[in-house]
């Protein structure tokens, strides 16, 4: 009778990690459906990115089970049809040689080549992928660019149309908009959104800004120290006093929209610095 | 591109058949000396500009180069101890001793880059570490030597293309062609390394197979160019960034084209090194580091000038 239920897209089931003696994740679990959005959230050190890394193939968990995809053990895929699912997004792409940014978009089609001995064997699905990456995310007139002569902000916006590229069922954005202006963050969570409703990508994100994510966003996770304070719908979870674990003694405030009833974070200015 | 290339190469191939210390014609000169010399130059010259292409993107480390990974003390130590022993008579001999002590420390190499916990900031100092041993132990060597027992071993050191023979330099073209291939085979995956580690790891690259495999291939690609022709500097570090600047970082075509240059600048520096102070000859290697020092230095200061942060 169990045959009928359909396994979570993603299941995280008691993941930990430690480098060396440091326990930097412990016992973290959640799942994520097609369409859903999680945000992961807490101070640095918290183990976000390396939740992020074990989940995108970059690190391997010291404990090497509890985390499936479609059913199966993620680490019973091999690495390149897990990069097909799972796209990783750093927050960082850059290079010691020179490499234009369609160069680097292309690069995303890697895992989707069968045959790539002598470098890439590019069809018109593959063009198109890349054409499209490219376009969304505003990179076309970067397209023959250096990544060197970039940005930090424009490089981002390169390093998400990579993964895009990619063409991901989970996209993993590891402070991925950070660097970016106010108009491109803007452009890059409305696209985000869409992509998320449209083609129901699931997306996990790390940032320290809540207000990227609070009003869109299904879930979060917040973590402190490796260890899970809370999972759950983000109204349930950006709460007062679940932020002030997170962060002690930080002068944070939670509002709520009146129109939404969703949760806004705001660092109030302490009295004493006040003109 | 590939036209100028190639061109380029037939000439400088047919300079160095026609020209040499002596104004000779004759035809054993041309086939039994210049020849082989020629076709050892270019073995040598590819070799060792492919092998610092793929270093400089397997470490992402635009300083690497073939002696980075102290392979070629290895080299260098084998062919001296080999040399006291009277087998620097024969070109077989020494090359044979080179190859040898290159492949010890390659092994030892190997053997650091099998442990789970180094990474590749270890294994780069690994292999600059064993370079100082290697060349520490060849200046202890020297030191305790009869002088005219290690004479030719000096030579040696300095890139020596004379000990070129026949067969031995067609056998040298073809491990060394054969070599590069693998390693252009693996240029997809090479292309994903040039925006780091966790970028490639993230494409579904498996890094730490691909390092193993190209630092294997490598080191027996720089066993050949070491032990057939001696220590022939600057040709590893700066063919690859020149040639990157027209041809572009992506390795499928980069290598082959890494390798055509490296060929004809290894070929151009032995005309060299023949022709201008004719009849003595100069080292190879002493043509090629004071035209790839200065080189290599403009490029640097150029780069650092034009990159933005």
């Amino acid at each position: 009778m169990n045959s009928s239920i359909i396994p979570p897209m993603l299941e995280v089931v008691s993941v930990s990690h430690s480098y060396g003696p440091a326990q930097v994740l412990s016992e973290i679990s959640f799942e994520l459906e097609r369409g859903e959005v999680l945000a992961l959230y807490g101070p640095n050190g918290s183990g976000k990115s390396t939740l992020l890394k074990i989940l995108g193939g970059i690190i391997e968990p010291s404990v090497r089970s509890g985390i499936h995809f479609s059913g199966r053990d993620l680490f019973s895929l091999d690495r390149r049809s897990r990069a097909r699912s799972i796209a990783y997004v750093g927050a960082e792409l850059r290079s010691e040689f020179p490499m234009t940014v369609e160069q680097a978009v292309t690069q995303g089609r890697l895992p989707h080549q069968r045959e790539y001995a002598f470098g890439l064997n590019l069809k018109e699905i593959d063009r198109a992928a890349i054409r499209h990456a490219i376009e969304i995310c505003q990179c076309e007139a970067l397209s023959h660019r250096l990544i060197q002569s970039l940005s930090s902000g424009e490089r981002q916006r390169v390093a998400v149309a990579r993964g895009l590229a990619q063409q991901p069922k989970v996209l993993l954005l590891d402070e991925s908009l950070g660097r970016m202006d106010l108009q491109h963050q803007a452009m890059m969570t409305s696209l985000l959104r869409r992509l998320v409703a449209e083609e129901k990508l699931a997306l996990i994100l790390v940032t320290h800004d809540p207000n990227l994510w609070t009003d869109w966003a299904t879930r979060a996770l917040l973590l402190s120290a490796g260890r899970k304070v809370s999972w759950g719908l983000v109204a349930d979870t950006i709460t007062e006093g679940n932020l002030a674990v997170l962060y002690p003694g930080a002068p944070l405030r939670v509002t709520h929209s009146s129109s939404s009833g969703k949760p806004k974070v705001f660092l109030e200015t302490p009295p004493e610095v006040r003109s | 591109m590939w036209l100028l290339a190639i061109s380029v190469l037939l000439v400088t191939a047919a300079a160095g058949i026609m020209f040499g210390s002596t104004n000779s014609r004759e035809w054993a000169v041309l086939w039994d000396l210049r020849l082989p010399r020629v076709i050892l130059s270019a073995a040598v010259g590819a070799g060792l500009a492919v092998s610092g292409a793929v270093l400089q993107a397997v470490f992402s480390n635009p300083l690497c180069e073939p002696y980075t990974l102290g392979i070629s003390s290895g080299a260098a130590l084998g062919a001296v101890i080999g040399s006291t022993f009277g087998l620097d008579l024969s070109f077989a001999g020494l090359t044979g001793a080179g190859f040898v002590g290159a492949a010890v420390f390659s092994m030892m190499l190997l053997g650091v880059s099998m442990r789970r916990n180094v990474g590749i900031f270890g294994l780069l100092l690994t292999g600059v570490m064993l370079g100082f041993i290697g060349s520490s132990l060849v200046a202890l060597w020297m030191a305790l030597s009869d002088p005219s027992g290690v004479q030719g071993a000096i030579l040696w050191l300095m890139g020596d293309l004379t000990r070129a023979r026949p067969i031995g330099a067609w056998v040298s073209l073809v491990i060394s062609v054969v070599l590069i291939m693998s390693i252009w085979s693996r240029s997809a995956d090479l292309d994903a390394l040039l925006t780091g580690e966790e970028s490639a790891l993230s494409l579904g690259v498996s890094v730490r197979t691909l390092r193993r495999a190209v630092v294997f291939i490598t080191s027996l690609l720089i066993g050949v160019c070491v032990s057939g022709a001696g220590m022939i500097g600057f040709v590893g570090l700066v063919v690859p960034h020149l040639v990157r600047r027209t041809s572009g970082s992506l390795h499928g075509r980069l290598i082959p084209m890494v390798a055509v240059w490296g060929a004809i600048s290894v070929m151009g520096a032995d005309l060299v090194a023949r022709v201008v102070l004719r009849p003595y000859e100069l080292p190879v290697g002493v043509v090629t580091a004071l035209i790839g020092a200065p080189a290599f230095l403009w490029i640097m200061l150029r780069t650092r000038g034009g990159a933005t942060e």
